[in-house]
């Protein structure tokens, strides 16, 4: 039997190869996302080792809630709450017995200015740290040159210096915290042991006090210990721990190692899974090509099959022989895939370096058993358990085929109560599931199986559309004439193959232009929140994050009586009722002019010190009502003497504060609390007087000395928003590129198949006179009407579903539904061209089909 | 039309009782009676020519003797065994131990050589191959020398002597041979049907074979003669002209 097999292979071969390298992509990327993020962690790992290296004990800040968990309707994602440890403990530990030295990682905000004198990096990505003067604290190793001994040295990291093409003695501009440049001069080029902080960051080197001067950061991320000789870390470590008490955690170097790397191996595994669902969504596609393929292959050997079986091979034997055609496929192509894996890591490390702006830490190509067992399982068991339903069928040939001359060419695609209850049964059932777990504790595995199942309730009841929806594709292709019907009819004789074929396309697109929708109807909703709640002319930002706009900056505008309004918004975080809180400061009159939806209370009361106004959700949280008050202390930006608790009553509570924190009070009391910051945004309206040309060009001359101050006109501010989230969705597009690839594969692989199938009818259709061109013409229009009703069910599904999301997301701020028609287009031309190309090779085979097999008695 | 009580006869390689096969729903308008209450008794050892015209439902008769497809009412018995309410598992048995295949087409697998092909009956089933009788077989086939071509590399006559070496293999009780110089000149024909009609004589094999050419028949034990579903002439040593005068009766 396994010479039947394997002859049966070798001679299909070439019908295999397309849904083969279909599997192969799939496995590709799978084995390709386990490739880069066993990279990335090796790579994290090493970098966090250069920092841990030689540390005895490291005194950490007190972690006193479970940091940043945005709630729905408050959280805005953006902080992340960062903790410092006061300068005084430095000195109380480098007091403490056994303690040979200890050092202060101190980091902040700050930029280097590249040579036209803007920031270079960009928004997040750049640090102010000090450097320590002992060379035993190797978080920061100097590669070449010195540490800076003087405050106007500095050290450059090497990505930096190398991309900035500047070296040891070049002058350079830092921009930190007052806003203002400063040169120094670059003494040294330093390799920087990695913390979350400084994934792909620009680190700009000073000595610590000059750190601490120019970023305006006095506090410690971390205080490293090296151990006086004979002393063990453990001992150290709980003598610290005991005089610090709670003010810090103290960990043994060994365990801050473990940590980290836990941390690291989260971290990694969190980008992992991400690309991980993609690789999942890839396979499916793949193994509807699959499917589809040995579907087709089961139909044109039903002759063969039958005569196995007048020869006595039971059902069973039929079954194993496509079982084990599929499984020798499956280990082929995992092989493959497997390798291709390897570039995919490759290219996933440029496209995620690309996105992050500063790019990631490399290290070499991992490669794990685990990865090759995993790829190799993928690959054989999506390509086994997809041939199953064709291996059934092929059971079900009947041996009297054998004995007839033509075979039986009745489709399903029937319109029968069994079909439609099934596809009514599964999409209820996945919608159900869908549903169910939405809200706030979602279960993302449970909502895919939820789509999984819809969209196979969609794919049973596909077949029943492709006659009417092909009839109206096809009218387009009329201007083609007798090709263009001929190519119409082709696609509508087999429905349940052109279902399954333009379904590989449909999950990509359905994906594709649900995120589009969503993104779409997200950019609305942000314009009209913004074009809602501020109605100002200019927006004031400062380019690099950890930075604010000076506040000397909304005082000066104020003077120039040009404009209406200046209104502030500020943002730190406190402790609330004992939380940790972010809190917003706000220019009170700036919350009557936003239109914000109060829910109880009213703004009028608000603006007067001790006033707030918070969020419901931080409401519920604090179990606090309209007229009740809430005790806030703490103001963790800065690690100086904190003023004291303050007692503060909640006048409104609104159940959607934009982009403004749960707690908002007036700017008057929170700059005692944090004093030194800034602005994060400033929100201007010229006065009615002064044109916007007149009042432009003041503010700008305001900001002039400030370097990472921008100054936008609100459209402006609102077009950026909306680029960032243009920006994800071309990474979400470039994730689901593979997907869509296999697609088309599949698409070109079901033209082949049928060309092999047609062979005679091609031959015929030839002898009559119809000429190459022709043919390939109309092979061309099959190809591109799979593909336009794959993208075109696709967008419907997509936008149907998005939808439903959309309305779901309604409390969250997304109130605009907004379809975004000229994408959508442009995806279905797209995709008609690509069926196209996927024309090209059935349609060569076709057209060369010479007119004389016609006549051929056996094909 | 007298009924046949449905008896085991044991020295019938294959037999029909009162066979009826329509097609399609029965009383409607679309039915199409295919065979109308056949009955034949092929003895063991018999070679047997199923004759008439295109519609005739030779070919039924064929593939209901065979088991590939069900009977209306009646019964095909083959060896001792009825075929009637036989599971799919167990009518697969039965083509593996006591059915042996020829077509017209030859349907020989194009993957793999002429003695793979030779022995895929037993090798599906598991089975042993008799290799004195596989090495007589293809000494009396004149086949020795084209056992590793494959089926594309053979003549017409080659491919079929491949197909009926691969139908005697298994010494099956009957063979069932449909149109199988349908596709071959005569003198492959000739060379073919001489070789079937040895087999019988000298080696006791069961043949029935569908045919619409008289000199195929010629070579048959008997002939009988299909028209519209029933048997209406049955000859004794055909021979070429007999055949044909009986055929002729038939088309006026």
């Amino acid at each position: 039997m396994l010479t039947t097999i394997l002859s049966s292979i070798r001679a299909h071969a070439g019908r295999l190869f397309a849904s083969a390298l279909a599997i192969s992509l799939g496995v590709a990327f799978a084995v390709g996302t386990l490739v880069f993020t066993d990279t990335l962690k090796v790579a994290m790992i090493q970098s966090f080792a250069q920092g841990d290296q030689g540390i005895d004990v490291a005194v950490l800040p007190p972690q006193t809630t479970s940091p940043n968990q945005p709630g729905p309707g408050g959280g805005d994602g953006r902080s992340r709450i960062i903790h410092y440890l006061a300068p005084g403990i430095l000195t109380q530990v480098q007091g403490i017995s056994g303690v040979k030295s200890a050092s202060g990682q101190l980091i902040g905000a700050a930029v280097i200015l590249d040579k036209s004198g803007h920031p270079y990096g960009g928004r997040g990505t750049s640090f102010g740290v000090g450097v320590p003067s002992d060379p035993s604290f190797k978080w920061i190793k100097v590669l070449s040159g010195t540490r800076p001994t003087t405050a106007s040295q500095v050290d450059l990291d090497s990505n930096t210096a190398a991309t900035l093409n500047l070296n040891i003695g070049d002058t350079i501009s830092v921009v930190g915290k007052s806003g203002l440049p400063q040169k120094f001069q670059v003494v040294g080029i330093v390799s920087v042991g990695l913390t979350q902080a400084f994934n792909g960051s620009s680190i700009i080197g000073f000595t610590p006090r000059e750190a601490a001067s120019v970023t305006g950061q006095a506090g410690f991320r971390e205080i490293d210990v090296i151990a006086a000789p004979g002393v063990n870390q453990t001992t150290l470590s709980n003598r610290i721990a005991s005089i610090l008490g709670p003010n810090a955690v103290v960990e043994t170097g060994a365990t801050k190692t473990f940590n980290d790397e836990n941390a690291v191996i989260k971290r990694a595994n969190a980008i992992g899974n991400a690309l991980l669902t993609f690789a999942v969504i890839a396979i499916l596609v793949a193994s509807i090509v699959i499917a589809n393929t040995f579907r087709v292959l089961v139909t044109q050997r039903s002759r063969e099959l039958a005569l196995l079986r007048c020869l006595g091979a039971t059902r069973n034997q039929v079954f194993k022989a496509i079982i084990s055609e599929s499984f020798a496929t499956g280990v082929v192509a995992s092989g493959i895939g497997i390798a291709l894996g390897v570039l995919v890591a490759i290219g996933l490390h440029g496209i995620f370096g690309a996105f992050r702006g500063g790019g990631i830490p490399s290290a070499p190509i991992q490669i794990t058993v685990r990865t090759l067992i995993i790829g190799s399982l993928v690959g054989v068991v999506t390509t086994v358990a997809a041939s199953i339903l064709p291996a059934r069928s092929a059971t079900r040939v009947s041996p009297l085929q054998a004995l007839r001359h033509h075979s039986d060419t009745s489709f399903g695609g029937a319109l029968t109560v069994k079909r439609l209850a099934t596809s009514v049964a599964l999409i209820a059932i996945g919608v159900l599931i869908i549903v169910t777990n939405l809200g706030a504790n979602a279960s993302l595995p449970l909502i895919a199986v939820g789509g999984a199942l819809a969209f196979a309730g969609l794919l049973v009841f596909a077949p029943l559309v492709v006659r009417p929806v092909m009839t109206v594709l096809g009218i387009p292709a009329r201007i083609f004439g007798t090709t263009g019907k001929l190519a119409t009819l082709n696609t509508i004789r087999n429905p349940s193959r052109t279902a399954s074929t333009s379904a590989a396309l449909t999950i990509g697109l359905a994906l594709i232009s649900l995120f589009s929708v969503i993104s779409s109807s997200l950019n609305a909703s942000i314009d009209s929140t913004i074009a809602k709640n501020f109605p100002f002319d200019f927006v004031v930002t400062t380019a690099l994050r950890g930075t604010t706009v000076p506040s000397s900056i909304a005082t000066s505008a104020s003077k120039t009586n040009l404009f209406k309004y200046v209104n502030e918004v500020r943002s730190g975080q406190a402790v609330v009722n004992g939380k940790n809180q972010d809190v917003s400061g706000v220019t009170p009159v700036l919350l009557s002019q936003s239109q914000l939806t109060i829910t109880s209370g009213s703004l009028a009361n608000f603006g007067a010190s001790g006033t707030a106004v918070i969020s419901s959700s931080l409401a519920h949280s604090l179990h606090v009502k309209v007229g009740e008050t809430i005790a806030i202390s703490g103001g963790l930006s800065t690690a100086t003497a904190l003023p004291p608790p303050s007692t503060t009553t909640v006048v409104a509570i609104s159940n959607n504060l934009a982009f403004l924190s749960n707690l908002v009070i007036p700017v008057i009391d929170f700059a005692p609390r944090f004093p030194g910051v800034g602005d994060d945004e400033l929100f201007l309206t010229a006065k009615p007087s002064v044109t916007l040309v007149q009042a432009r060009a003041q503010l700008q001359k305001e900001i002039d000395p400030y370097p990472l101050v921008t100054s936008q006109d609100i459209g402006t501010f609102e077009s950026n928003l909306s680029n960032k989230i243009g920006q994800i969705l071309a990474l979400f597009t470039a994730l689901l590129a593979l997907a869509l690839l296999i697609s088309f594969i599949g698409i070109a692989n079901t033209l082949t198949l049928s060309v092999v199938e047609r062979t005679r009818e091609l031959g015929l259709l030839r002898s009559l006179g119809l000429t190459r061109p022709y043919v390939a013409t109309m092979l061309a229009l099959e190809g591109m009407l799979l593909a336009v009703m794959g993208a075109v069910l696709g967008i419907a599904i997509g936008v149907a579903a998005s939808w439903g999301i959309v309305l779901v997301l309604n409390a969250q701020g997304v109130t605009v539904f907004s379809v975004p028609i000229s994408l959508l287009i442009v995806d279905v031309v797209v995709a008609a061209l690509a069926g196209i190309l996927a024309s090209l090779i059935p349609a060569r085979r076709a057209a060369k089909t010479p007119p004389v097999v016609a006549l051929a008695t056996e094909v | 039309m007298a009924t046949f009580q449905p008896k085991i006869e044991y020295d019938n390689a294959v037999a029909t009782y009162n066979a009826v096969k329509i097609y399609g729903k029965i009383g409607s308008e679309s039915a199409v009676t295919a065979l109308n209450g056949v009955s034949l008794e092929v003895p063991l050892g018999q070679f047997l020519a199923v004759m008439g015209p295109s519609g005739s439902g030779k070919s039924t008769l064929l593939h209901c003797m065979a088991g590939l497809d069900n009977l209306t009412s009646g019964n095909v018995v083959i060896g001792s065994t009825n075929l009637n309410g036989l599971s799919d598992r167990q009518l697969t048995r039965l083509r593996r131990n006591s059915i042996g295949f020829m077509f017209q087409s030859f349907n020989l697998l194009p993957t793999l050589t002429a003695e793979q092909n030779i022995r895929l009956p037993s090798d599906l089933a598991g089975s042993s191959v008799d290799e004195k009788w596989f090495t007589t077989l293809i000494d009396l086939l004149g086949i020795r020398d084209r056992l590793k071509h494959r089926p594309s590399e053979l003549s017409g006559g080659q491919q079929q002597r491949v197909a009926a070496a691969r139908a005697l293999l298994s010494k099956p009780t009957v063979v069932f041979a449909d149109e199988p110089t349908g596709n071959l000149d005569s003198k492959a024909g000739a060379l073919l049907l001489g070789f079937l009609r040895s087999s019988v004589h000298e080696h006791g094999q069961t043949i029935v074979m569908v045919t619409h050419d008289p000199n195929a028949a010629s070579f048959a034990d008997k002939a009988v003669l299909l028209a519209d579903g029933q048997i209406i002439h049955s000859i004794e040593s055909p021979t070429q002209k007999s055949v044909l005068e009986a055929l002729e009766t038939l088309g006026t």
